[in-house]
């Protein structure tokens, strides 16, 4: 085994390891096409080795030949696998430049199989016998082949090509690839098209060195694929971190919102299909596999909140508004829960709604706690109007005596005038008639006190507030007589509809009115003068309550609206903090103000009903 | 019993109210004006009027009580019948105090109200008798001569003719044709019925 055998199959054998490889990396990853022209010219480049050892090894001009033929061959391959490789790793090349130089090179082939002696010759004289790194060497001597041209020219081809390719590579700013990868092609290919011809014109008495020079091409071109499956291999790894990461933030996500008791929620309106989380689904009492859509869920609303849900979500659909809905479910054990859903709407180019997004959230401990509250605050706007309407008891009574006395006297009137001898019965009637109209009037504020007294449900309804002011003060009547109050009443013509609850407004009205008739006292009875007024401001309905009394220090017109706050010796001091609370609570305000001459105004601002 | 121009001026504020006792007390054989608010009433209120009020303790503006004291002030001498819607004792009190016949409470029986009525027109006939009484003695005083008022002085003062010529230092035949004509002049038959008159007119007898 002489040094240049052990070379030339060292190169081979390193070439065809790298072509095995990539033709690997190409089986298992179809797409990376750059792998498998790798292949093919590192297949080539290694056969190439082996042709060339048999060339220099040859002892006749026959065995030369032969190894010549098997050498174009592989020479052809190399073409065809290293153009494809610029092509597709480099992404570069006009096709026709490419096609061209593979198509000389296949016109250099086809002559091939039409030579014995290769393309290269047509006749081998003899061989000479020269020294090589040391061993001696075949070397042919014979007649050129018209064909060796086309070898020539798709040499010079290939190189050009190379060139281009360095150079839109390097322009795309990709230096390192533009040097290592068609840099080296061009050059090696210069280098060793360069020996072949100075060979074959017989300048140069040697064999080819184009396979030592060419295992510098295959190396750059492996190192850059190397170098590629590592940065994927690197990239994968990545990923793989990402998607772990994505995977830790959904679950965090999940344990958030299950915390939250948030139930994440997307429905797909054009397949129809409602994904939700799985503690959203636990929240609907839905299994983890079962299908959900838009049908199942309104079978889950309850039957009463179905309808506004439908309407609410059409709303959000129509008028691209935000979703927002609170409604009850029915558990499938039959409890009921409450639900506050929020969502917005996906759309697609054409504007047509194709997904709606959002969260759900369980709110019935809020509700029942709000439904407390509410019902704590109803009962001590009871207590206070019990307590309220037994201060009034003593005008009360006068209101309800007023009818009763008129009544007694028209019927024993009656009685005398039916005694008479000639009875007046006209006269008779007329007394009937009064009777009749002050039965009703005893009954209406029978009626009236009753409704204040009642303990009932709030009762949220349109109403007027003039005709809610003119109601009040007929209650109090005889309790601003009793303190000697004149009373005026100011009402703008318009008419002001408001929504809500009749007792409990006319319960903040009627202490509003009592306080300011007690704040009255002290002064002279010819000035108690009290100014009910109400007009529109804005969206809004305003009541001002007006006393001439002492009024208020300015420091303490907040605190009056505080429970147990009283300058008065009766009472619990409850009254102002109850009528803020009821106004509140029908999303209105309540507030004091001194006049500029004397006295307090008592302002009430309550939204207006609109249509 | 009641005289002709004997009235009874109701006053309420509430009309329905009004009516009604306005028929009661009419149907009942009285005359009556009604008033719906206390000042019309005294605007029109004379103080020789005769009869009796009916009055409603609680009115806006003008009280009942407000209203008692104004028509004393007046030198009115109406009695006043309060009617009330309910029972207040501290009114009630001061109402009596003032004069007031009766204080009765809403709704009212007939026979209290007619009862309280007849008291109070009863009281209002004395009342104007009495005043007619004085009024005519008055008259009659006006007519005495300065030695007649002397002597009726001493007359009331229980003296006999002779114990008066001495005091007036005149003769006893003198003081007896005084006398006569004093107790001609007075209208009256007895020196006690004189003296009756005299305390009525305020008249002191004269010092011993």
């Amino acid at each position: 085994m002489n040094a240049i055998v052990a070379i030339w199959f060292m190169i081979a054998a390193a070439c065809m390891t790298l072509s095995l490889i990539h033709l690997t990396v190409w089986l298992r990853k179809r797409s990376w096409f750059a792998h498998l022209a790798f292949a093919c010219t590192s297949t080539a480049v290694a056969a190439h080795a082996i042709c060339n050892l048999f060339m220099m090894l040859a002892q006749t001009p026959a065995e030369f030949g032969a190894a010549m033929w098997w050498l174009e061959v592989t020479i052809f391959m190399f073409f065809v696998g290293s153009v494809s490789f610029v092509c597709t790793y480099l992404k570069v090349g006009p096709i026709w430049l490419a096609s061209l130089v593979v198509g000389l090179r296949g016109i250099m082939l086809v002559w091939n199989f039409f030579s014995p002696y290769s393309a290269n010759f047509t006749r081998i004289d003899h061989l000479e016998r020269v020294r090589f790194l040391g061993e001696t060497v075949s070397v042919a001597s014979g007649t050129l082949s018209f064909g060796r041209h086309f070898g020539e020219l798709s040499e010079a081809g290939l190189f050009a090509f190379a060139v281009y390719a360095t150079v839109v590579v390097w322009r795309r700013g990709d230096r390192r690839r533009a040097i290592l990868v068609s840099g080296s092609l061009a050059l090696f290919m210069l280098i060793a098209a360069g020996q072949a011809w100075l060979v074959f014109q017989g300048v140069m008495v040697a064999p080819f060195y184009v396979v030592p020079t060419f295992i510098v091409v295959i190396s750059a071109m492996g190192f850059e694929l190397g170098s590629d499956v590592v940065r994927a291999a690197e990239l994968t790894t990545t990923v793989q971190a990402r998607e772990a990461e994505l995977r830790e933030s959904e679950r965090q996500m999940e344990l958030a919102s299950s915390a939250a008791r948030l139930g994440l929620w997307v429905w797909d309106m054009v397949g129809d299909d409602i994904w939700i989380q799985p503690n959203g689904r636990k929240l609907f009492g839905v299994g983890r596999t079962e299908q959900l859509n838009w049908e199942r869920f309104l079978r889950i609303v309850h039957p009463q909140d179905s309808d506004r849900v439908q309407r609410l979500v059409q709303e959000s659909i129509d008028g691209d508004s935000e979703y927002n809905a609170e409604y009850r479910i029915v558990m499938a054990d039959g409890t009921i829960r409450w639900i506050a859903a929020r969502g917005c709407i996906d759309r697609n180019s054409e504007g047509k709604p194709i997904r709606m997004f959002g969260v759900c959230l369980d709110i019935t401990e809020r509700q029942r706690a709000e439904l407390e509250l509410a019902t704590q605050r109803d009962e001590l706007a009871h207590l206070s109007r019990v307590t309220m309407l037994g201060e009034l008891s003593g005008s009360l009574a006068h209101e309800l005596n007023q009818p009763l006395a008129s009544i007694l006297s028209n019927a024993q009137a009656a009685q005398r005038f039916l005694a008479r001898e000639n009875p007046d019965l006209v006269e008779v009637g007329d007394i009937l008639r009064d009777i009749v109209g002050e039965d009703r009037r005893a009954g209406e504020i029978i009626f009236r006190l009753r409704t204040l007294l009642r303990k009932g449900e709030v009762d949220h309804q349109p109403l007027d507030i003039d005709a809610l002011i003119q109601d009040s003060l007929r209650l109090i009547r005889s309790d601003l007589i009793n303190h000697s109050v004149t009373c005026v009443t100011e009402c703008a013509v318009s008419p002001k509809m408001i929504w809500g609850d009749r007792v409990q407004l006319q319960q903040v009205l009627i202490n509003l009115v009592m306080n300011a008739c007690d704040a009255m006292t002290e002064i002279a009875r010819s000035e108690r003068r009290l100014v009910v007024r109400s007009f529109c401001e804005g969206g809004s309905c305003r009541i001002q309550v007006v006393d001439s009394g002492t009024g208020v220090p300015e420091d303490e017109l907040e605190s009056v609206f505080e429970a147990f706050f009283t300058t008065k010796s009766h009472g619990m001091g409850l009254g102002l903090s109850v009528c803020r609370t009821i106004v509140s609570a029908h999303q209105g305000r309540l507030w004091a103000s001194n006049n500029p001459d004397r006295g307090l105004t008592m302002h009430i601002e309550l939204p207006l009903l609109t249509s | 019993m009641q005289s002709p121009e004997a009235i009874i001026y109701l006053v309420d504020d509430d009309p329905p109210v009004l009516k009604a006792l306005r028929r009661l007390l009419t149907v009942a054989g009285y005359s009556v004006k009604t008033y719906d608010c206390p000042q019309h009433f005294l605007e029109q209120h004379d103080p020789q009027d005769h009869g009796c009020v009916v009055l409603d303790l609680s009115m806006p503006q003008l009280t009942g009580l407000d209203l008692q004291r104004e028509l004393t002030a007046r030198g009115s001498s109406l009695p006043i019948i309060f009617l009330t819607g309910r029972g207040d004792i501290p009114s009630s009190v001061q109402a009596m105090r003032a004069g007031a016949i009766d204080f009765l409470t809403k709704p009212v029986n007939d026979d209290d109200l007619l009862d309280a009525v007849g008291r109070a027109f009863a009281q209002s006939l004395a009342a104007r008798q009495s005043q007619m009484e004085m009024e005519q003695a008055s008259q009659c005083l006006a007519q005495l001569t300065p030695r007649e008022r002397e002597v009726l002085h001493h007359l009331i003062a229980g003296k006999l003719n002779k114990q008066i010529a001495a005091d007036l230092g005149t003769v006893e035949k003198t003081i007896k044709v005084h006398r006569a004509r004093v107790l001609q002049k007075m209208q009256v038959t007895s020196i006690a019925e004189l003296v009756r008159v005299s305390l009525l007119l305020g008249i002191e007898p004269a010092q011993s």
